[in-house]
């Protein structure tokens, strides 16, 4: 009887279910240009795009084509020939009519990098929410060029942060004047362990946050690396670190998803790799940056570790770009901007896998890349 | 079907003379046990909803009182009311598309936005109803009765999780954050729920054997389960449960055998 019950009732519920609604969701989902166009995959975000053309093309005007949340329509249209000298703005309505999203597309050429590129994190800007930082550089012209990628927007999801200072990076002042990046290592109140990430560490590095991502394979989420037509040759910079009191390992199994070890000090981790992107592997991420078997990773500079402990005073680095056997640089390659670099700079090496010391700070300044032209 | 299926049996063992009540009583008292079946749900369905993809209306007792007052000569209508004591729950999958959900930490901590993917709910109360029924006795053994019911609800929970989908971030423009595989997003919407609840109540009253009684009642919540302030979930619910329940009855009105 109660069987029979239910099955009415949900044969009742069955048939009462409505026609689909239309799509309120207003992406573009993807760019498309002719063939040989760009010289690597475009990087599609929320609410912007960049287009990274080859050097190959010597105009930006462009009319690139766009693939949209279905029944979605974009004005100016799919084709319309632009100049892409400036940032064009596309305004993407959906399909029920009742959302719309502006897109900014920068179309980029991979430039050649100064013998020296200086990175001193005095630029920031707030997120379109107001809730964190976002570094960003600046080109000569004084126009913005690129911004630094961080976890801060996959940290805003969990909501434990209510200010700027809350966040796992962002800028702060440095006694003498300027400002240098701040990175710490947070916890993730309670919504983080419920997804398996109850840590957070301050992270900044040259590359974009997959949000989509961030929940599901966090590893996954952070793209390193930045187009870098030239070979570095030396990555200087200083810091100063102060490890968080107690170390946690990440357990699901235990409450909050964390438990103690005694035994362990946190260390942050900062550094730089270059790289040859290929079809296969357009950035780096935080499973492969470092892996001795990436066969993409032509040279790395790396903070050693042993350093990387308590220094309340800054620490001044400079290391040389250590080439891994048997790698060498194809100008042919290098002309058709397939080769990258990735700066990681983060409060907890192990933050990646969620381990790490709440509270571990990591300040870092005066960042540079010593480059050789080919 | 079934209903008619028991009236017209009913009708069967019905004695056509409608002379006094067989216990001479004005007051008659039932004492039941019974089954909840049903679902705490939108009338109709949203759009937001795609499918219904399982259904549990899980184990819900009650415990009843009944007094019926006899208001004719011949007993034909009855008057009555009753405190029932009873759970109301159920555990449904469903998968929705760009349904507005909120996401929240045992801190407080908040995600808001569209939720398209699978949603997971799980809906429980305790209730104590005080119904007013009137009834029309078909037979001196066999009943119809309607009316309205209040209930106070107590140990309330509406709860969940959601996965296999992703979540626009504030509205359907916003970042995108996908779930998958045992990514689960929790919910809980347990302390937005009202306390009291209205609605009508339908249904037969079979006295089969001497004293032993069968009864079914439908009743339908009048009133959205959700506080009028809270606003994540767009749709009003209600309440709709079928209570099936077997008891005692004080005075037979069964028909004496000759």
């Amino acid at each position: 009887m109660r069987k029979i019950l239910a099955l009415t009732i949900l044969a009742l519920v069955f048939s009462c279910i409505q026609p689909e609604p239309k799509n309120s969701e207003a992406d573009i989902i993807s760019v498309i240009l002719p063939e040989g166009y760009m010289g690597r995959n475009p990087e599609v975000f929320n609410d912007s795009i960049v287009i990274h053309l080859s050097n190959e093309v010597y105009f930006k005007f462009l009319a690139p084509e766009f693939k949209l949340t279905d029944g979605a329509t974009i004005f100016p249209a799919s084709g319309t020939q632009r100049s892409f000298y400036e940032p064009q703005y596309y305004e993407v309505t959906s399909e029920n009519g009742l959302w719309k999203k502006r897109y900014a597309v920068t179309a980029v050429w991979g430039e050649v990098p100064d013998e020296i590129t200086v990175y001193d994190f005095e630029n920031v800007k707030k997120d379109n929410l107001e809730r964190y930082h976002i570094f960003y550089e600046k080109d000569a012209e004084e126009k913005e060029k690129f911004s630094w990628a961080s976890g801060n927007a996959g940290y805003a999801l969990t909501g434990a942060a209510s200010t700027l200072e809350d966040y796992p990076a962002f800028q702060s002042e440095i006694t003498g004047g300027g400002h240098a990046a701040c990175l710490t290592t947070c916890t993730t109140g309670s919504f983080g362990p419920m997804v398996g990430m109850p840590l957070a560490a301050g992270n900044l590095f040259l590359g974009s946050f997959d949000m989509m991502s961030a929940v599901t394979a966090p590893l996954k989420a952070t793209h390193f690396g930045m187009q870098w037509n030239a070979v570095p040759i030396k990555f200087t910079g200083k810091f100063q670190y102060t490890p968080g009191p107690v170390y946690y390992e990440k357990d699901m199994s235990a409450a909050g998803g964390v438990r103690v070890d005694p035994t362990k000090k946190d260390r942050c981790n900062i550094y730089a790799v270059f790289f040859e992107t290929t079809e296969t592997m357009q950035y780096l991420d935080g499973e492969n940056s470092l892996s001795t078997d990436n066969e993409n990773i032509i040279s790395t500079a790396i903070v050693p570790v042993d350093d990387t402990w308590g220094n309340t005073e800054w620490k001044e680095f400079n290391l040389d770009f250590v080439g891994r056997e048997g790698k060498t640089i194809d100008p042919q390659k290098m002309a058709s901007g397939k080769y990258s670099i990735a700066i990681v700079m983060t409060s907890s090496v192990d933050g990646a896998t969620f381990s790490g010391a709440p509270g571990s700070r990591l300040i870092v300044d005066n960042i540079r890349i010593f480059s050789q032209v080919l | 079907m079934k209903k008619i299926l028991i009236l017209v049996v009913g009708l069967l063992i019905c004695n056509n003379i409608f002379a006094e009540e067989p216990h001479g009583k004005k007051v008659n008292l039932d004492f039941k046990v019974g089954l909840n079946i049903g679902g705490t749900s939108p009338i109709p369905l949203p759009a937001e909803i795609r499918e219904i993809k399982g259904f549990k209306p899980n184990f819900n007792g009650s415990l009843e009182t009944d007094v019926n007052f006899r208001l004719d000569k011949n007993g034909r209508w009855e008057l009555g009311t009753g405190l029932r004591f009873e759970k109301k729950s159920m555990t449904t999958d469903a998968r929705v598309k760009d349904y507005s959900m909120e996401i929240i930490g045992k801190g407080g901590e908040k995600m808001a936005g569209r939720w398209t993917g699978d949603v997971n709910t799980y809906y429980s109360a305790y209730n104590l109803t005080l119904p007013i029924l009137g009834s029309y006795k078909a037979c001196r053994n066999f009943k119809v009765q309607f009316g309205p019911y209040i209930s106070y609800l107590f140990n309330q929970e509406f709860s969940g999780d959601v996965s296999n989908g992703y979540l626009r971030q504030g509205n359907p423009t916003g970042e995108k954050v996908v779930f998958e595989g045992d990514a689960k997003g929790p919910y809980n919407f347990s302390n937005n729920l009202y306390n009291f609840q209205y609605g009508l109540m339908a249904g037969v009253n079979w006295e089969f054997a001497k004293h032993f009684i069968v009864s079914g009642h439908l009743s339908w919540g009048l009133r959205n389960v959700f506080q009028d302030d809270f606003k994540t979930i767009t749709f009003n619910m209600y309440p709709i449960y079928f209570n099936l329940g077997v008891g005692y009855r004080l005075f037979s009105e069964k028909e004496k055998k000759h």
